[in-house]
């Protein structure tokens, strides 16, 4: 009996099971796909922040250390790749002779590197003139000391003399130079500013007896560390600390990759909170559309379990086959959401396709909620909780105003939202801190609130709203010549106005999470742009080493698409003892090809501030840091040495405009923006370091650039432009997890859409079928319903909207973090979200169109019944 | 004759509902198909408001499809609206004017006995209030025929009895053909006709 009866629900109604399946399968496959973009954005984040490291260990020997001991102890490391010894010399300075004279520096490393270092660990040193191998030295000493490949450079404390060969540019300078075994919290040590590399032999000679840190530079094998990067950093420390205890207390360990991995902690996390924040209501969303095609069937299975009761079937027996077809349903549902979710993910995932672990995941979630979905109508069927055909068609559906309404549920929730919203935004929280050192990143959960109660409270609201706007509808109108029986269609809406809401309120929901979402989403991917193009500097950026006697000509960025060519002139200077770099430039032109935003000027607007600085020629902008250190303020004057045209420092004279935190191309700490003509009248160098370039095509407009010897071309499209921003979720970009939510958001609310209109038109049968009867024509009919569906599908859409506005502010409140920098205000997807409520019209459109005509004849069966 | 039937078989599925059964109607006249549940009752009256094709036999009807109600068991009112304005939405679906189509459908409701109850919602109103106010939107198109799906069925003996009677008495008075379903022998023992209807 039972698999004949599953056999029969499923074969004599197929249009049902599959759409059951169907409703059940998306859920599946938007939580496969969800938990493989957490998954996937875990492995992609350790990939991205272990290839930023070029040497993943500097093992320093203590002074009673032991070379060879401490080798064999790290041989036995798993996934060694390869290790070189690099060793530090401390000298008192350098010294060159040249036509300009002879110039000192202050003490200096000398620093002894194998031949083959620069494959060793790619990244770590850039030639920039000479071969990049060989006695080197560090670009900022070059030019301290006006040296280049062919100088001669003495070594103080040695007396002895090397022919350089190269000119380099260090570029992970501040680990090179680490302090190995530093205590955490002390902070990062500035770089030295003087730095000659030489082969091994040459440091023997140079060093005689003096001391000299020698150094074990180890790689590992990345591809062995865990997805997630807090268990790759965990592992990491761990193998750390292994290596400590075997060697004794004989070597301190400098871990630059858990260093890494520690900073892609908070991204990982943040990633887990979008999809929390995003993912989880558009699953809750799929639930809900899945349980309403499920009790879309709940009238014709009481029928059936009214014939069953007749054969004797108990209760427990009724209940077994409803859970057998369930069973079928969640299983064909399971089925059918695992193997879309392949292609989905292949689609929204770059081109991978879900884990074993999450389709089977996925597809118990569906079976769970086939289920819960089909079992739960029924235990109210057996319970005799549902109403007969008779009851709903002479049952008044004016329902009572909803407890949670009653309750005033909305307004509370909605004010704990903003209540909460405000308690956590005011003294500039963080909803993710990783403490460095502290392998466990911490989530201040309290600030989600604000989203999490925002749903509930605005979806209720749009229910209190809709009912209460339906309420006040105008009475009647005196005549009615042409028959539209419009008094008739607004009482009825009037008296079914709180069913009504209900759907509105559903409407708004999935109208509401899909909207926010791609606002959300819209507003990351633009402030990932800006991040990018703050890296680079504009949308092309063709730069050469700072205080580069050799400038730019602006003529090799002007080439076909270059729509903006700003000229920057990079400069050393030093502000008391501190080197920072300048950044010279045009205040009245630079935004026409570099980002600006108000975040980069705390206190002011950037342009306020770029005019600030244009009308006073002298003006400078200082970092906070710089501001607070020397006790500066506005107007204050600060003297810096800057180089002049002969390569001496001279001291110039400048006066406190502004505060600057982000500049196009500078860095993240220290750095200093000025007037580019008033740099170069005070020091008689005009030379430019950098061209920005604004266009819309950066790719083609980078390739066509032919950059003079020594200067490099970035475009924003480029790879590695993207992978060394500061944000390592921007070097990702949440492109994937976009594609998924906007997909999966589009068909859930053009789905639940077709439903709420066809669910709510179902109970509406009955009353049709009488006015047929009665004589009216399809279109009188027709008219009960477009009225309805479309004061439905109005509110649903304006409250979606209003909601997803509120939700989208919040969001992007709370996820601040994410964000570097913050975004002023959201960017909103107009094409998408006209797309969406298209697609909503156009489905409340055609369901209704379709619901009006299946209506507008007589079914006699109906009537026989 | 306003109605007839002659030689009606309706099959479904392979299963016989009705068997050359034949019936007929004259102007003015009432009449009751009297049989046990499932005897074709309801399918027959279906066949002769001409919503419902016969398998086999012909039906040939006086009036047009504007002139015929049909009442279904259930009493099919519209919950949202009042007994009133119910009654009403068979002259309104016609273009009457709202206030003519009130004032009409009025006096049948006050026909019907339910002066008291024309601003009540459907809910507010017991079964037999029900059917009776069922029965006034009918009557109140003034239809040549009208046919009367079990309207006593839902209801006690008494109540059925006094609906039947109301009914039965409004019909004569306005003129108009009345053939009713029944199980209740009684009931039809009041009709100028009755056909026996064996159950399939």
């Amino acid at each position: 009996m039972s698999l004949r009866y599953v056999l029969n629900a499923m074969l004599r109604r197929p249009v049902e099971t599959l759409a059951a399946a169907v409703a059940v399968a998306v859920t599946v496959a938007l939580l496969a796909s969800l938990g493989s973009f957490v998954e996937r954005t875990g492995g992609r984040l350790t990939v991205t922040a272990a290839a930023r490291v070029p040497v993943d260990w500097q093992v320093q020997l203590t002074p009673n250390g032991d070379l060879a001991a401490t080798t064999h102890a790290l041989s036995a490391v798993p996934g060694l790749q390869g290790l070189r010894e690099v060793d530090y010399l401390r000298v008192p300075g350098l010294v060159s002779t040249g036509p300009a004279g002879t110039r000192t520096t202050g003490a200096a490393f000398v620093v002894s590197i194998p031949q083959d270092y620069a494959t060793f660990a790619p990244g770590e040193i850039r030639a920039l003139l000479g071969p990049g191998t060989g006695v080197s030295l560090q670009q900022q000493t070059a030019a301290n000391l006006a040296a280049g490949p062919g100088s001669s450079v003495r070594v103080l404390g040695s007396n002895r003399s090397v022919t350089v060969r190269s000119v380099v540019d260090l570029r992970q300078a501040d680990s090179f130079f680490q302090v190995v075994g530093a205590p955490v919290g002390s902070g990062a040590a500035a770089p030295p500013d003087n730095v000659l590399l030489v082969p091994p032999a040459e440091l023997k000679a140079l060093a005689g007896t003096a001391p000299v840190v020698r150094q074990l530079h180890v790689r590992l094998d990345h591809r062995q560390l865990p997805h997630d990067p807090a268990a790759a950093a965990d592992l990491v420390a761990q193998r750390v600390n292994h290596l400590v205890v075997a060697v004794s207390g004989g070597a301190l360990v400098g871990d630059n990759l858990a260093v890494a991995l520690s900073a892609a902690r908070e991204d990982a996390v943040y990633a887990r909170l979008l999809v929390l924040l995003l993912g989880i209501p558009g699953l809750v969303l799929a639930g809900v559309v899945a349980a309403l095609v499920v009790s879309m069937r709940n009238e014709r299975q009481r029928r059936d379990l009214g014939l069953l009761r007749l054969r004797g079937a108990t209760p427990g027996r009724q209940g077994l086959l409803v859970g057998a077809v369930a069973l079928v349903d969640g299983l064909l549902g399971a089925a059918i959401g695992a193997a879309a979710a392949i292609p989905v993910s292949r689609l929204a995932l770059d081109g991978k396709s879900p884990s074993t672990g999450w389709l089977l995941v996925g597809g118990g979630a569906g079976l769970l909620l086939a289920l819960l979905v089909e079992l739960g109508p029924l235990a109210r069927l057996l319970r005799g909780g549902a109403p007969t055909v008779a009851e709903q068609v002479t049952t008044s559906t004016k329902a009572r105003t909803p407890l949670p309404l009653r309750l005033g549920l909305d307004v509370v929730l909605l004010g704990g939202s903003l209540v909460t919203l405000w308690l956590t935004s005011r003294n500039g929280y963080q909803v993710v801190v990783v403490p460095e050192g502290v392998p466990v990143a911490s989530v201040d959960y309290g600030p989600l609130l604000a989203p999490a109660l925002a749903w509930p409270g605005g979806a209720l609201l749009v229910w209190r709203l809709t009912a209460l706007a339906l309420g006040r509808l105008p009475s009647t109108p005196a005549t009615d010549p042409h028959g539209r029986l419009r008094d008739l269609r607004r009482a009825v809406l009037r008296h079914r106005r709180r069913l009504v809401a209900r759907g509105a309120m559903a409407l708004a929901l999935a109208v509401g999470i899909t909207l926010s979402a791609a606002v959300f989403t819209a507003t990351y991917d633009r402030q990932a742009r800006v991040d990018v193009a703050l890296t680079v500097g504009s949308d092309v950026a063709v730069t050469m080493p700072p205080d580069s006697t050799t400038g730019l000509s602006p003529g090799i960025a002007k080439v076909p698409g270059a729509q903006a060519v700003e000229q920057v002139s990079h400069r050393l200077a030093y502000v008391g003892p501190d080197l920072q770099d300048l950044y010279g430039i045009d205040p009245k032109t630079i935004g026409r090809a570099a980002p600006l935003q108000n975040a980069f000027t705390p206190g002011s607007s950037v342009t306020a501030v770029m005019r600030a600085l244009a009308s006073t020629p002298d003006g400078v902008l200082l970092s906070q840091e710089t501001l607070h250190d020397y006790q500066l303020h506005k107007g204050d004057p600060v003297r810096l040495r800057l180089q002049d045209a002969s390569n001496q420092y001279r001291t110039v004279t400048f006066h406190v405009v502004g505060v600057v935190t982000e500049f196009a191309t500078a860095p993240r700490d220290s750095f200093i923006v000025a007037n580019r003509g008033f740099v170069a009248q005070q020091t008689g160098r005009s030379e430019v370091q950098t061209l920005l370039v604004r266009t819309s095509s950066p790719a083609a407009v980078a390739a066509r650039i032919t950059p003079p010897p020594g200067a490099t071309v970035a475009d924003t499209s480029s790879g590695s432009a993207a992978v060394t921003s500061a944000s390592g979720l921007a070097a990702g970009s949440l492109t994937g997890l976009s594609r998924l939510l906007l997909g999966f958001g589009l068909v859930l609310a053009t789905a639940s859409t077709a439903l709420v209109l066809a669910s709510s038109a179902t109970a509406r049968r009955p009353a049709l079928t009488a006015l047929s009867l009665l004589g009216a024509s399809a279109r009188q009919g027709a008219g009960f319903l477009w009225t309805e569906s479309r004061a439905m599908v109005v509110a649903g859409v304006v409250g979606g909207a209003a909601l997803s506005a509120l939700l989208s502010h919040e969001l992007l409140k709370v996820l601040t973090g994410i964000f570097d920098p913050a975004p002023e205000h959201a960017a909103i997807p107009w094409s998408f979200v006209a797309g969406t409520i298209g697609a909503v019209v156009v489905a409340a459109l055609l369901t209704t169109g379709w619901l009006a005509r299946s209506t507008s004849r007589v079914d006699p069966s109906r009537l026989r019944d | 004759m306003i109605v007839k039937a002659e030689g009606v078989t309706v099959t479904f599925g392979g299963r016989t509902v009705l068997d050359e059964v034949d019936v007929a109607l004259d102007a003015g006249e009432t009449g009751a198909l009297v049989g046990r549940s499932g005897s074709g009752k309801t399918t027959l009256l279906l066949v002769l408001a001409g919503l419902l094709p016969p398998t086999s036999g012909t039906v040939h009807r006086e009036v047009g499809p504007e002139d015929v109600a049909y009442v279904p068991q259930a009493a099919s009112l519209l919950p949202e609206l009042t007994a009133l304005q119910n009654a009403s939405l068979g002259l309104r679906v016609r273009g009457v004017a709202p206030a003519e189509a009130e004032r009409i459908a009025a006096e049948l409701l006050h026909a019907v006995g339910l002066d008291a109850a024309v601003d009540a919602l459907p809910e507010e109103l017991s079964r037999g209030m029900q059917q009776r106010v069922a029965l006034a939107r009918a009557l109140a198109t003034r239809p040549r025929l009208l046919l009367a799906d079990e309207p006593t069925g839902t209801l006690d003996r008494e109540t059925g009895r006094v609906v039947v009677d109301v009914l039965r008495e409004t019909c004569v008075a306005l003129g108009t053909s009345l053939l009713v379903a029944t199980h209740d022998s009684e009931v039809a023992a009041a009709f100028d006709h009755r056909w026996e209807l064996g159950a399939a």
